[in-house]
This record gives C-alpha cells, sequence and structure tokens, in this order.
C-alpha cells in the first residue's frame, strides 16, 4: 500500500492507495473521499476495545475500517483539527504511545488498542487520560493541533514535556508527570501546570499547539457575541 | 542566546537556546517543552506587580513565567495559544512598542514590560477592557498573531487605518485615533467594520491577518453553549468539542 500526504501543515491531507482487499483503519468522521470500491465498515475491532476503553474512562473511541472489497481504490483522509499529519513505518519492533486524538489511520497490519494511564489520570487535570497503544507492522498516521514536531533523545537525556503538547511516545520511553516549577505556586502561576519528564532513548512527537489553551481563548470571542 | 522560528505561518514555534544563567520571560502556559537544565519560575517581578494588580481589578489576565537555564545549557521550546505567526522584534533601547494583551510570546530578560490601561480608548473597544502592554528595553521579543503578521511602513505624515481586531503592535510614540469606520454611523456598522484606528506616521505598524472577534462569532453558531454537553465528553475530542467543554 502507497500513502502520500498532501497539503503540509495545518491543511494536511493524506492519500492512501489500496490495492484490492487492502483495508485501514482510521479514526472515525476522518474520511474526506474514497473510490467508490471502497467499502465503510464502522464496526469496532475485536475484543480490546468492547470493554476498556469506553466503559472505564467513559471516553468514545471509533475507528472505522475503509476496504477496498471491488478492486483498487484510494482513500483521502483528514483530521478534525487544523493541524499537520506525520507518517510513521513501524517495523514490530517499537510499540508508540498516542494520545488519543493523535491517531488518524493506520494499514492493515497496525495494531491499536486502548490503555488506561491510571496513575497520573487524576493529576491530569480531571481529563480521563486514557491513552492508545499501536505496534505491529505498516504505516500509522499521527494528527497533531498545530506542527508535529519530533525530539530524538539520546540515552539518559531528559526533556520536560507540557502534557497538551504530546502527541506519541515510544511505549519504551519512560516518563513520569510532576509539577512544572519546585513550588506548587509558581507551578500554576506560570500556566504551566503538570509537565511529563521523559527518559531517552526515544523519539518522541509532540505538537506545537494546545487544544486547552486554544479553546480557552477563543472562548472569550465566542461568548462575548451574544 | 540564539532564537530559531520553526514551522511559520498557523503552527509557528520558537525555539530559545539559553546559555547557563540566561533566562527568558514567557507568556503563562506557551512552554511546549523544555531540557532538563531549565527552571520554570512563576513569580511576577517587583514593579510589573502594581500594574498587574490594576489589570487583575479590570477582569484581565496576564501573568508571566520566567524561564532560566539554571543548570547548564538548554533549550525552551515556546508556541503562542491562537492559530497563527510568530515574528521576532529586535528593540535598540530608543523605541518603545504598545503591544495588544495576546500579541506577546516572550522576550529577552533585557526587556521590560508595563501594563497601561487605555483608558480613553476602554468605552470605544466594544466593553472589552483594553489593556495593552508597553515593551521597552535592548533585546528580542517575540510577538504572536492570528493569523500571519503583517508590517506597514507609514512615512512621517502619512495616515493609515487598521481595524481594531486585527492591531498587534505599534510604536508608543505614535498618535492614533479611534473613529467610525465611514463617514455615517450607519453604513460604519453595516459595513461591518465599526470602529478602526487612524495612524499617523513615521512608525512601523503590526497587523495580524485574522480576527479573534470575527472568528469567534463566525464558530459560534457550531459551538452551542449548553450545561447538557459537558456530561458528555465529545467522541475523539474534536476541536469545537473541546471549545463545548470549556465553555460550560
Amino acid at each position: 500500500m502507497k500513502s502520500r500526504l498532501l497539503y503540509q501543515g495545518t491543511n494536511s491531507a493524506v492519500e492512501f492507495f489500496l490495492n484490492k482487499n487492502e483495508s485501514i483503519k482510521a479514526e472515525s468522521d476522518a474520511m474526506l473521499s474514497m473510490s467508490a470500491t471502497i467499502d465503510v465498515d464502522g464496526k469496532m475491532e475485536g475484543g480490546v476495545f468492547a470493554g476498556l476503553g469506553r466503559m472505564l474512562s467513559g471516553e468514545k473511541f471509533f475507528f472505522q475500517t475503509l476496504k477496498a472489497s471491488r478492486g483498487e481504490g484510494h482513500v483521502l483522509l483528514a483530521p478534525s483539527k487544523p493541524g499537520d499529519i506525520c507518517l510513521l513505518e513501524l517495523d514490530g519492533t517499537t510499540e508508540y504511545s498516542v494520545q488519543k486524538d493523535g491517531f488518524l489511520a493506520g494499514t492493515d497490519n497496525i495494531k491499536v488498542s486502548t490503555q488506561m494511564q491510571n496513575l497520573v489520570k487524576g493529576l491530569f487535570s480531571g481529563e480521563g487520560f486514557f491513552i492508545l497503544k499501536i505496534g505491529g507492522v505498516g504505516t500509522l498516521a499521527l494528527s497533531a493541533f498545530g506542527a508535529i514536531h519530533e525530539i530524538n533523545l539520546a540515552p539518559g537525556e531528559e526533556m520536560i514535556v507540557d502534557n497538551d503538547h504530546l502527541v506519541a511516545w515510544p511505549s519504551t520511553t519512560s516518563y513520569t508527570v510532576e509539577k512544572a516549577s519546585a513550588g506548587w505556586i509558581s507551578s500554576f502561576t506560570s500556566g504551566e501546570g503538570f509537565v511529563c519528564r521523559f527518559k531517552g532513548p526515544g523519539k518522541i512527537f509532540i505538537q506545537s499547539r494546545n487544544i486547552n489553551s486554544f479553546a480557552n481563548w477563543i472562548k472569550g470571542y465566542v461568548q462575548k457575541v451574544k | 542566546m540564539k532564537i530559531r522560528l520553526m514551522y511559520p505561518g498557523s503552527n509557528s514555534m520558537l525555539e530559545f537556546k539559553l546559555d547557563k544563567g540566561e533566562a527568558i520571560k514567557a507568556e503563562s502556559g506557551a512552554m511546549v517543552g523544555m531540557s532538563s537544565n531549565v527552571d520554570v519560575e512563576g513569580r511576577m517581578e517587583g514593579g510589573i506587580l502594581a500594574g498587574l494588580g490594576r489589570a487583575l481589578f479590570s477582569g484581565e489576565n496576564f501573568f508571566f513565567q520566567t524561564l532560566r537555564a539554571t543548570r547548564g545549557d538548554g533549550n525552551v521550546l515556546l508556541a503562542p495559544y491562537s492559530v497563527g505567526d510568530v515574528f521576532v522584534l529586535e528593540l535598540d533601547g530608543t523605541t518603545e512598542y504598545n503591544v495588544e494583551k495576546g500579541g506577546y510570546l516572550a522576550s529577552e530578560e533585557s526587556i521590560t514590560i508595563s501594563t497601561q490601561a487605555q483608558n480613553i480608548a476602554q468605552g470605544f473597544f466594544s466593553g472589552e477592557g483594553f489593556f495593552i502592554l508597553k515593551i521597552g528595553g535592548r533585546g528580542k521579543v517575540a510577538l504572536s498573531s492570528f493569523g500571519a503578521i503583517h508590517e506597514v511602513i507609514l512615512a512621517p505624515g502619512e495616515e493609515y487605518i487598521v481595524d481594531n481586531g486585527h492591531l498587534v503592535a505599534w510604536p508608543s510614540y505614535m498618535t492614533y485615533n479611534i473613529e467610525k469606520a465611514s463617514a455615517g454611523w450607519i453604513s460604519s456598522f453595516t459595513s461591518g467594520e465599526g470602529l478602526v484606528c487612524r495612524f499617523r506616521g513615521p512608525g512601523k505598524l503590526y497587523m495580524q491577518t485574522r480576527n479573534p472577534s470575527a472568528f469567534g462569532s463566525f464558530i459560534k453558531g457550531l459551538v452551542p453553549i449548553t450545561k447538557s454537553s459537558s456530561s458528555s465528553s465529545s467522541s475523539g475530542g474534536s476541536l469545537l468539542g473541546n471549545i463545548i467543554d470549556l465553555a460550560t
């Protein structure tokens, strides 16, 4: 299967070229257009999703499957937010943890499961913090609010990332959640609150915009005009 | 200190390379990522505090943070909350700039920042407590915009009209008047422009190609503000879903 990125940057889309009987998984409602040979299937994947994801967290996470049932075809996909898409080739050795809005699509043999981050859940300010664990072999399309920035950490190197800017990180890269500043008061007056401290080696993907900050900013302009 | 602009355009982000001991000031919440050598200090500076107090009484929030490479060299990534560009302005100590409050992203430690209430304009700016920042000193200041940043250079005596929702920064010595967009009151409002600012050169103006209020009213209809929507968080955490959650 081939794929290509279109309109990289704020208005990105991705095109997958499917041979007959190939399929891709995609985030719910991500389909922009497709050949008439493609069938959409809304069903959720096997056992993994049935219970865990939705019931524990109260979050919804649906996939769709797009399959070239009647011959080869192509599918155009776009994320719901303005921002970039990044294509990752997974070889089966590395699993990635992906923040729930970061998954756009994956080819047939990409495996997606949900995982609760119980320890940090409370710390992540009341947001049901559940993440996706993505492995297998094939192409994975990640989407970001803003640009996607890649950080390569050397072994032992530490880096601090604001939790709202996280997109994906290798499941083997460890991190801890901590206050942004030494003191509680300055952690909050700085506006940063909690951050994640990652320890290399590993490749971390972050996004250049924060949906919560953006929403908080635009909120004032939406409410004012009544 | 070195500054690098990444992903210019809608998704812009700045990287500051700090030597040991160097620090930058940044808008609250602007930190995306940083080396573990960098410390976040939330405290507000003495002189500014008084101004901030006044700002708080007028219902405005404006906090800084200081990011300091305490334990060695380090990097800091900063991004604005709006969707738009970042521009680095170099101040030489002779010119102060007035910056609309959403327009400040970060600055070197040597840059001074104070708040200023625009009392005369306040009433005109549609009930919004219009307070601005006054930025001076010598060093680099990073401004952010909603959309692209557009620069206009005015010759001495040249007049130019800017919609108030599109203003980002202008030299403090420049005078401007607020006036109706059109000769008549009715056409001022039917044109959709309402009130505008008339600037007089010389000077360099910075404006943004998008208007937050116009965007707010554009998406307003798509974002129903109802209490009930907060209980069921939206599927996939879409952009509008997050706005709904925060708006309720």
